[in-house]
This record gives structure tokens, C-alpha cells and sequence, in this order.
């Protein structure tokens, strides 16, 4: 198939309209409340971001015709909203909230549109997962905490005076970049079966082994920094993937089995994850302390009815954290359960787009990556919101897209722009074969 | 044909299954806390919204019978806002509403106990009885709820007046509508500025216990004002009539069971007289005679029959008296019950009770607060109304009315008749008080040919009842009907009564 | 309603019905994917999908002119488990692999025990090797066609 080279994309560009309208009118309505008119500064901020993602489409009607029409409007979408959460939420970040949306912005056309193939990550796999793993290990050495944390909060950041970044939210996408170039070398493999023991046969070993060295490497990370939200998505996601290779609901339930040992054997060994298991169980009678902001956040939930009270016009600043990690409470205080609901299905869309981008994937490193990409994003948003509504214990990580958080933004931007390069068939390179 | 699925498509399909699957359980989650959980969790006293909500609110006004405020809702500047209460004798029925001692209770706002600020806080608030269109005003656009004014049954002159006679002393005055039981008055002393809560002038935890509602739910011996319950039990049973003739004055004595009675209240030097001028000089012989006669358990059941032993309906909290500390209640006790000392207690909403169904038919009516809520029709926010219970026959209650009124024209009572004023109808007490002076009672109505108000008035160790709480109830009485038109207003006077010799009567036994 | 109320609630149903809108249209593009896919399918499996045809049967059940519609990878063997099962007493219980990569069709022997061939040339086992549209491939005495309109011939 011969590549276009310029087309118009109107669904890309209806979609990103009124993803358009959605942040511009959301940016509005808390001048409205506050000032009771909208001067232009106000929806300034939106308008850049938005400004910026439209030239990208202009950009991929000149670059990349056929690559997929949904991810930047969904992309546009949860920028606009999210720069008008944290900038009410969070003032003090709201000028460091636009610099990282337009790095966003930039992040997904240099990976969709650049010059650096998926074939490239797939050839360096290794040695990203050694800098991937050589950064954690330096973070264990040398992190700190996060601006303005408590003592003893978990030392999850790594970097120089002002600049700062989360190791973890880059192995995530290390780990994905890995797993689908482990698992596309061992394809052939897939028809053989490991090691007999009765009639059961074991996985393969080569399956087994990443599998163990992800387990260790999770089990490190959260017993060193307590970091339990990262941790627990980068087993899902290694989990996630084994599956997408074997299909064995074994090796799943293998897997699952001992995490469930680990986090009982941790359960009574770390007191962080013991006092997250109380809080989970019962946030009630903890309401003043540690069960504070779970309590407060379903509150927060609660609070928002049908349609919620308006944004700018909630009160969501009073859960702690309320513009990382619980900024779902925000949407549903003030966008109500059926605003909170229709966020969900944004994610469910973006789900589905990514599932869509793998199955299409004219090569099956691409498909692996797109399959990776997708469950990782969706999985981060599953923790974190499950989390919030108490479905799961409370793990600390961002919700993607939508919460405050540079390194987060822009790792989640980068997954955005390998999922749309994948999306282009123009993109596939012959490969010398065929 | 055999068509091969492709393993990557299937797996990918199963994860693509639990995405959405996850994603449909955190919308279920989602509306499950939205909806089902939302009342009780915004109803956490540890949610801020809810104050920030409350603060917005234009509470309605509570009013008298006749319009005039009693409690009302300013917004200074920064709109904030503040509860005034224009009349601050009315504070035991309006209560108050503050923030200040809200920590811990709903929404931060907090309301006197046993008032009408609590009582009728979800009409005051807008929270029953709004219309559609303010509620979605409120819910879409944000709007401030809006209140409902609440008109009550008080009469805020009446109120002042009551209060001003009771002034300086720690005691309560109800005053009752014989025909319906609407409350006119309702005094309760010390008590509180529900407007000094807020900036913390007026602790309530002071020693005097400002907050404690006395009319109606101090529980007190009724003393002598009980006579009332023994004649009617006795009228009822046969036991007596009102013109049998008794000769228990003259320092006539009785031992029961070991417990001697004399009279010790005979009129000057009479010896016989009849069961309507045993009431009216309150001989203590004479009902602990018909105390023995009519027995135990017709006593009880008069006295159950009054409602003694429960707390009456009514929007405020109420307390149940009692009759006696146990169930074997030996001759002694009962004699002694029944001429009003013993282990009774009752408060004095139930001592006016007493007097409005004597007043009245032998019907107690129910006691009640709120008069109107303007505005809302379709909802009825309204007190229970009608009858309580029925105490005793028209017959037995038109002879203790009639017993009342002789109290009054020859007895003791008289202290209550104003010159000039209305006829009254009553019964004085003195009630022993374990530490330090007796309770001072009086009960009673007016006018006395076709009663319209009834009257409980206690004066907690005022001494006498014929000197401490009868004049207070004569003022009562007075500026109630004087309310209402049908008497006229004469310069108010107590009459001063020669005729009693109180002074001589031994604190122990009564009147 | 003041003016500001009106422009408030305006802005709050904008930000729901434009996220309504941008789900629904999503809702549409699935639906016309759908349908297109479910129009496209059996032409595709006429013309379009990689398919493998049977020239030779040998001992299997399998007629020759059989067509098997293949996924990017394709078990091949006489075990059930496998994608395309050949029960033939010369195919090995896991005979051999073929799979897309890279743009094209590889086949690698899995140890069988009579072998591989494509277009009559042996392979040795544990070399993948690239077969394209129109090659012949034979598994002991089975012998297949590979067919993928789409690839080059």
C-alpha cells in the first residue's frame, strides 16, 4: 500500500472541536464564579494548549494521513480539562501545569512524527532496560522526596534543583518497551511448552524469567520506597503482557498467587502497606488521620449528584492531593457522577483506540507495544480510580492525562505518540524482506 | 473449513474485555457513592461543604401569633450571617442557632436543645416544603436556599410578661389555650441569650444551667397543685362529693399506718366544712382521707389518667413525672401522695394539662407549638393537634373546675385574682424541697365562668405558692386574656390577702 | 435567571454534552468500523486475508483445495492444540511455525521428524525461513499453498 502523503482528517478534526468547546467552556465557568464575566486571559492557557494540539493535526494531515484520528482530540480533551482542574486546584502549579501541557504537546509530535522508528526502541530494548533499572537503583541511592512532603514520605524523585522527575513513570514505559521486544524475539516459542511436572506443563522458562526478575524488581521498589502504585502497575502490566503472549490463565493465576503471597508476607512486615489494608478495609473509623483523605474523597464524590455543582463552584481543594492523585473526586464533585461517568468512557474510547492500533499493527513488536501501551495506561487509570473509590487500596500514583504531574504528563504523551506512530501504516518499514 | 482464530486477537480481546470491565465497575462504584452513599457521607459532620452550604441558606423566620419576630437571619457585608432574636424572654422555645459549638454536630451548625430552631429546622432551612423551581435553583444554579418563616403558637408580649413577673427567679410559667393546647407561653428561668452564643458571652455549662428547659422537662413535686389529681380520682370513684361535709379541721389527727396527718391548713377556726373548702384551704387530712378511700389503684389510674407518668406530645422534648420510686406504693406513701407530697413528680407542662382539662371537658388536649408555615400548602410541617387523652368525665372535671374557683373566691388561691381582673380558678402548692426552701405552684385558668387560658406557674424554692407563685399566674392570666380582647385591661395589682396564715404552717407538710 | 446564572449553566452543560458528544461520536466511528469490517469480511476471505490452501492432503482428512484462513501466527502439527492440525502419520505432533514478521511470512521447522520444505527446498531445522505468496510448503506428505493477496507476490 502506497502511503499518502496529505489528507484531511475530518473525524480528527471534529472530535478535536468539540474537545475544543468541552476546555473552553470549562475554563469559563470558574471565571464565571469568581468574577462573574470571562475576560480573554482567562481562557488563555486553553487556548494555547488547544492551539497547540490543532497545529498537530494540521501536522498529521501534511505527515501522517492515516494514522489514527482519535488520540489527539482524546489527548486535547483531557489536556484542556486538566489544565482548568489543576490551575483552580492547584494555583501555584498552574504556570508550571501549562509549560508541562505544551511539552506534551511537542513530546507526542516528535514521537509520532520524528524521525525515530519503533524498529529502533525494539533494537535498543536491553540497553533501556538496563538505564531503566540503573535509574531506579540511583533513585533508591540518591532520591528525594517530593517538594513539600513529610518527612519519611517515599523518595520518589530524582533530579537537580528545581527540576525533578519520577524514575517510575519512565520504567513503566521501559518495561513495555521491553516486554514487547522479549516476547516478539521468543514468539516462536509459543507452541512449546515448558518443563512437565504430572500433567501439567509449566510455562516456558524464558517466560518464567522476566516474569521473576519483574516480580523481584516490583517487590524492591516497594519495599525500598514504599512506592506501591507504581509498583503494583508494573506488575499488572508484566502480568497483562504474559498473557497477551501465552494465553495461560495458569500463568496468570501462578503470577497472582504469588503476589497475593507477597503482599500477605508484606502485609505483616511493611507497616506502609499493612496501614493501607486497614484504611482500605475500614476508612471510617480513621476518618481524622489516616483514613482522612479516603473519607474526604468519597465525600468529595458524593457531593457532585447528577450533574455536580459546576466546575469552580465545588469544593474539591479539601482533599489532600486533590490535583494528582485525586483529581477523579474533583471530576465527580463537580461534573456530578454522569460527568464522571462520561470521563470513564473518554478512557474507555482511548482503551479502545489503543486495542484497535495493536490489532491493526503491521508488525508484531508494534503490536506487542500498542497491546503494552494501552493496557499500561488503562491499568494506571484503573489503580488510581479504583483507589479512589475504594475499590482497591489507596496507591499513590497519577491518574493519566488528567493529574498534575511532569514526568507523569509527558511519559503518558510519549505512550500517546508511539501509539499513534504505530497507527500509521505509512510508517511500517519493509524490513528488507518481502 | 476450519477457521483459525488468531491467538494475539484473542488475547488482546481478553484484555479489552477487562479494561471495560474495570472501567463499567468504576462507574458502578462511582454511582454507588454518588447516589446511594451520597446522604450520610455529605452528612458527615467532618464534611466543610456542608457549613459553607448552611452559611448560605436564608433561614426563615421564626414569628409570634401575631407576626412579630422572634428569631431572625442578617448578612453583614461579607455575608455572613447572624441570628438575632429580637425578643430574648422567648429563648427556651426559639432556642439558637449557632456555629460556634457546632464541632460536632450536623453540619456544623448547632441548635439549642429542646427548641424551636431544631424543632422545625428542615422548614426553617427550605429543606421541606420548597417548590420545584427553588429547588432546582438551589441545586443547578446555586442559588442560596431559601427558608420557611415558622408562626408559632407563642404570644411574645404574653412571653415578656411572664418572664418579667418570674424575673430573678429560677422557676417556668406555661400558659396553654384550654380549648386546643396551643402554647401562648412557655418561661423557662435563667436562661440564655441565644445571640451571646456566638461570640461565647453565655458558656452552657454554666452552674445555673441556662439550657435546661424547666417547663417542660424539670421534673418537681407538684406539692398541693396534686389535691386536683386526688379530687377528681375521688369524684370519680363516689368517694366524695363536693358538698359532703368533713370535720377535719380543729387539729383533728389521723395516724395511718404510723403516719400522722392533722389538717393543718383548716380555715380560721372551722371544724366542719365541705370537700370544695377542704380543696380550696387544702386540707391535708381531708385528701389523705380520700387518698385511703379511693385506693391505690384508682389513684393510679387517675394520676396515669393525667398523663403524670408519661411525656406528652409535644415538639419539644418533653420528660415523664412519676408517681412513685417503686411499684409497692404502702399507705403511708399513698396518703401522702395524695395530698401532694410523696415520691410525685411532674412537670410544669403537666401541671398546666392538669388545669386545662379541668378547664376544659376532662380532655387533656395536645400541646402544641406551631401555628402556621406560610407558603406551604401541600406540605403539613404542622405540631400533632387535638386530644391527648381524656383525663376525667365532663361531670368530675366541671366539679373540680368548681373546686378551683371556690380556691380562688374564698382559699388560699386568692392571691391569684387580680382587682379588677379576670375571675380565676385554681390551686396553690408548696412542695418540699430536699435543699432548701419548698417549691413554690400554682395551677390554674381563666376566665372562671367559661375558661380560655390555662396556667402552670413553678417557682423552684420560691417558698409559698400562695405568695411566690399565685400573683405571678394572677399577672399571667391577666395579660393572656387581656391578649385576646375579651377582658379588659385594668391597671395590673395584687390583691393583698389577710386572710392566710401561711407563716405558721410547718414547711414539712405543705399548705 | 440572571445573566451570569444563564451563562453559567450554559458553560456547565456545554463541558457534559460536548463530553457526551465526543463520546457518541467515538460511538459512531466504532459503529461504521464495525459494520465496514462485517461488509469487508467475506470478501476478505475471498480475496484479501493470508490464507493457507491444501494441494495435498496426504493421510489427513483434509481435501485438497481446503482453505485455512490464518492469523499472524499459525501452529502447525498433528497435536489438536495446534492452529492447523494435519492428522497425518508423517507430520510431526508440532511440526512447524509460521508466523508474520516484519512485513513478511517465516516458517521454521520445530524438530519434525520428516522435515520442511518450501518450493521443494529442505530447511533445516531452527531456521526460520521466508515463504512468500504462491510458495508451496511441505510438511511430510502434506503440501500447502500460502496465498496473501495483500503481500507481494
Amino acid at each position: 500500500m502506497t502511503p499518502r502523503v496529505r489528507g484531511w482528517r475530518p473525524l480528527e478534526g471534529a472530535l478535536l472541536a468539540v474537545a475544543a468547546i468541552v476546555a473552553l467552556a470549562a475554563a469559563a465557568a470558574p471565571a464565571l464564579v469568581r468574577d462573574g464575566r470571562v475576560v480573554p486571559s482567562d481562557l488563555g492557557a486553553a487556548a494555547a494548549v488547544l492551539a497547540a494540539y490543532a497545529a498537530l493535526h494540521v501536522a498529521m494531515c501534511w505527515r501522517a494521513p492515516d494514522a489514527d484520528p482519535f488520540i489527539v482530540p482524546l489527548l486535547a480533551l483531557f489536556g484542556g480539562l486538566s489544565l482548568t482542574l489543576v490551575r483552580r486546584l492547584a494555583p501555584d502549579f498552574a504556570t508550571a501545569e501549562l509549560r508541562w501541557q505544551l511539552l506534551a504537546v511537542g513530546a507526542v509530535a516528535v514521537v509520532a512524527l520524528g524521525p525515530v522508528e519503533t524498529r529502533t526502541l525494539q533494537r535498543y530494548r536491553y540497553s533501556l532496560a538496563s538505564a531503566g533499572i540503573a535509574l531506579v537503583g540511583v533513585t533508591l541511592l540518591f532520591g528525594r522526596s517530593a517538594e513539600g512532603a513529610v518527612a519519611g514520605a517515599p523518595r520518589l524523585w530524582l533530579g537537580v534543583g528545581s527540576l525533578g522527575f519520577q524514575p517510575s513513570e519512565v520504567m513503566k514505559l521501559v518495561l513495555i518497551v521491553f516486554l514487547a521486544g522479549y516476547i516478539d524475539d521468543r514468539r516462536e516459542l509459543l507452541s512449546e511448552g515448558g518443563p512437565r511436572i504430572g500433567r501439567w506443563r509449566l510455562p516456558p522458562v524464558p517466560y518464567l524469567a522476566p516474569l521473576a526478575v519483574m516480580l523481584g524488581l516490583s517487590l524492591l521498589m516497594l519495599v525500598v520506597q514504599r512506592d506501591l502504585g507504581a509498583a503494583l502497575l508494573l506488575f499488572a502490566i508484566t502480568l497483562g503482557m504474559l498473557y497477551l503472549a501465552t494465553l495461560r490463565a495458569d500463568v496468570v493465576a501462578v503470577a497472582l498467587a504469588a503476589f497475593a503471597g507477597g503482599a500477605i508476607y508484606l502485609h505483616g512486615h511493611a507497616e506502609i502497606v499493612a496501614t493501607r489494608a486497614a484504611i482500605w478495609l475500614d476508612p471510617w473509623s480513621a476518618s481524622q488521620d489516616a483514613g482522612y483523605q479516603l473519607v474526604q474523597g468519597l465525600v468529595a464524590i458524593a457531593s457532585g449528584g447528577v450533574v455536580g455543582t459546576g466546575i469552580g463552584r465545588g469544593q474539591p481543594g479539601i482533599v489532600p492531593a486533590v490535583h494528582t492523585d485525586y483529581i477523579f473526586a474533583a471530576v465527580a464533585e463537580e461534573l456530578g457522577v454522569a460527568g464522571a461517568a462520561a470521563v470513564l468512557a473518554v478512557y474507555g474510547v482511548l482503551a479502545w483506540r489503543g486495542f484497535r492500533i495493536a490489532l491493526g499493527a503491521r508488525r508484531s513488536f508494534d503490536a506487542l507495544l500498542a497491546a503494552g501501551l494501552t493496557i499500561g495506561l488503562a491499568f494506571q487509570e484503573a489503580i488510581i480510580i479504583g483507589g479512589n473509590l475504594r475499590l482497591m487500596p489507596l496507591t499513590g500514583i497519577t491518574l493519566p492525562f488528567l493529574s498534575y504531574g511532569g514526568s507523569s504528563l509527558l511519559i503518558c504523551a510519549v505512550c500517546a505518540g508511539l501509539l499513534l506512530r504505530i497507527s500509521r501504516p505509512s510508517s511500517v518499514p519493509d524490513g528488507g524482506l518481502a | 473449513m476450519t477457521p483459525v482464530r488468531d491467538p494475539f486477537a484473542t488475547g488482546v480481546a481478553r484484555l479489552a474485555a477487562l479494561v471495560f470491565g474495570l472501567l463499567a465497575l468504576q462507574g458502578g462504584a462511582t454511582a454507588y457513592w454518588g447516589f446511594v452513599r451520597a446522604e450520610g457521607l455529605t452528612a458527615r459532620p467532618d464534611n466543610p461543604r456542608r457549613i459553607a452550604f448552611d452559611q448560605q441558606i436564608r433561614r426563615g423566620r421564626l414569628l409570634d401569633r401575631a407576626g412579630a419576630e422572634l428569631a431572625v437571619t442578617r448578612f453583614d457585608a461579607d455575608g455572613i450571617p447572624t441570628r438575632v432574636y429580637p425578643e430574648p424572654a422567648a429563648a427556651p422555645v426559639t432556642g439558637f442557632q449557632t456555629w460556634r459549638y457546632g464541632a460536632g454536630s450536623v453540619g456544623g451548625a448547632s441548635y439549642g436543645a429542646g427548641s424551636a430552631e431544631a424543632a422545625y429546622d428542615a422548614a426553617l432551612r427550605g429543606d421541606l416544603g420548597s417548590r420545584i423551581g427553588h429547588v432546582l435553583a438551589t441545586r443547578v444554579l446555586g442559588r442560596p436556599q431559601v427558608g420557611h418563616d415558622v408562626v408559632l403558637t407563642i404570644d411574645a408580649a404574653l412571653q415578656a410578661t411572664a418572664a418579667g413577673a418570674l424575673a430573678g427567679r429560677e422557676g417556668a410559667v406555661v400558659v396553654l389555650d384550654v380549648a386546643d393546647g396551643a402554647v401562648r407561653a412557655l418561661v423557662s428561668l435563667p436562661t440564655f441569650d441565644p445571640a451571646a452564643l456566638d461570640d461565647g458571652r453565655t458558656p452552657p455549662d454554666e452552674a445555673s444551667s441556662p439550657l435546661f428547659n424547666r417547663a417542660t422537662q424539670g421534673r418537681y413535686p407538684p406539692g398541693s397543685t396534686f389535691k386536683t389529681v386526688t379530687l377528681a380520682a375521688a369524684l370519680a370513684a363516689g368517694a366524695a362529693r363536693l358538698d359532703a361535709v368533713v370535720a377535719d379541721g380543729g387539729g383533728a389527727v389521723e395516724t395511718f399506718e404510723g403516719y400522722a396527718v392533722r389538717c393543718a391548713n383548716e380555715p380560721d377556726g372551722a371544724v366542719r366544712f365541705d370537700i370544695a373548702h377542704a380543696f380550696a384551704y387544702s386540707c391535708n387530712l381531708t385528701f389523705a382521707r380520700l387518698g385511703r378511700d379511693v385506693g391505690r389503684p384508682a389513684f393510679e389510674r387517675q394520676a396515669r389518667a393525667f398523663g403524670i407518668d408519661a411525656a406528652p406530645p409535644f415538639p419539644l422534648p418533653t420528660a415523664a413525672g412519676q408517681l412513685s420510686n417503686d411499684d409497692a406504693m404502702p399507705l403511708p406513701e399513698l396518703v401522702s401522695a395524695a395530698f401532694g407530697q410523696g415520691e410525685v413528680l411532674a412537670t410544669p407542662l403537666h401541671m398546666a394539662l392538669v388545669a386545662a382539662a379541668a378547664a376544659g371537658d376532662g380532655r387533656i388536649p395536645t400541646p402544641y407549638l406551631l401555628a402556621d408555615v406560610p407558603g406551604v400548602r401541600w406540605w403539613s410541617i404542622g405540631d400533632e393537634r387535638g386530644t391527648w387523652r381524656r383525663a376525667m368525665s365532663a361531670g368530675v372535671a366541671a366539679d373540680v373546675r368548681r373546686a378551683m374557683i371556690t380556691a380562688a373566691e374564698v382559699g388560699y388561691v386568692g392571691t391569684a385574682q387580680l382587682a379588677g381582673g379576670p375571675r380565676v380558678g385554681g390551686k396553690t402548692g408548696t412542695a418540699q424541697a430536699a435543699d432548701g426552701l419548698p417549691h413554690a405552684w400554682f395551677i390554674g385558668f381563666a376566665p372562671a365562668e367559661a375558661p380560655r387560658v390555662a396556667v402552670a406557674v413553678l417557682v423552684v424554692h420560691g417558698g409559698e405558692g400562695i405568695r411566690a407563685a399565685a400573683p405571678i399566674a394572677g399577672r399571667v392570666l391577666a395579660a393572656a386574656l387581656a391578649a385576646d380582647g375579651a377582658s379588659a385591661t385594668m391597671p395590673v395589682r395584687i390583691r393583698s390577702s389577710a386572710a392566710h396564715r401561711i407563716s405558721l404552717l410547718p414547711p414539712s407538710e405543705g399548705e | 435567571m440572571t445573566p451570569i446564572e444563564a451563562e453559567l449553566l450554559f458553560a456547565r452543560a456545554l463541558v457534559l454534552i460536548g463530553l457526551y458528544a465526543f463520546i457518541g461520536l467515538a460511538g459512531y466511528a466504532a459503529w461504521r468500523e464495525l459494520r465496514q469490517a462485517r461488509r469487508a469480511a467475506p470478501a476478505a476471505r475471498g480475496a484479501h486475508a493470508a490464507r493457507l490452501i491444501v494441494l495435498e492432503g496426504g493421510a489427513s482428512d483434509r481435501m485438497p483445495g481446503t482453505q485455512f484462513g490464518i492469523g499472524p501466527i499459525v501452529r502447525i502439527g498433528r497435536d489438536i492444540d495446534n492452529d492447523v492440525v494435519l492428522a497425518d502419520p508423517t507430520i510431526s505432533g508440532r511440526h512447524a511455525l509460521l508466523a508474520r514478521r516484519d512485513g513478511g511470512w517465516w516458517i521454521e521447522d520445530l524438530g519434525s521428524r520428516n522435515g520442511v520444505e518450501v518450493n521443494r527446498t529442505r530447511l533445516s531445522a531452527g531456521m526460520p525461513f521466508v515463504v512468500r505468496s504462491g510458495d508451496t510448503v511441505g510438511l511430510g506428505a502434506v503440501r500447502l499453498r500460502l496465498v496473501c493477496p495483500d503481500e507481494t507476490a
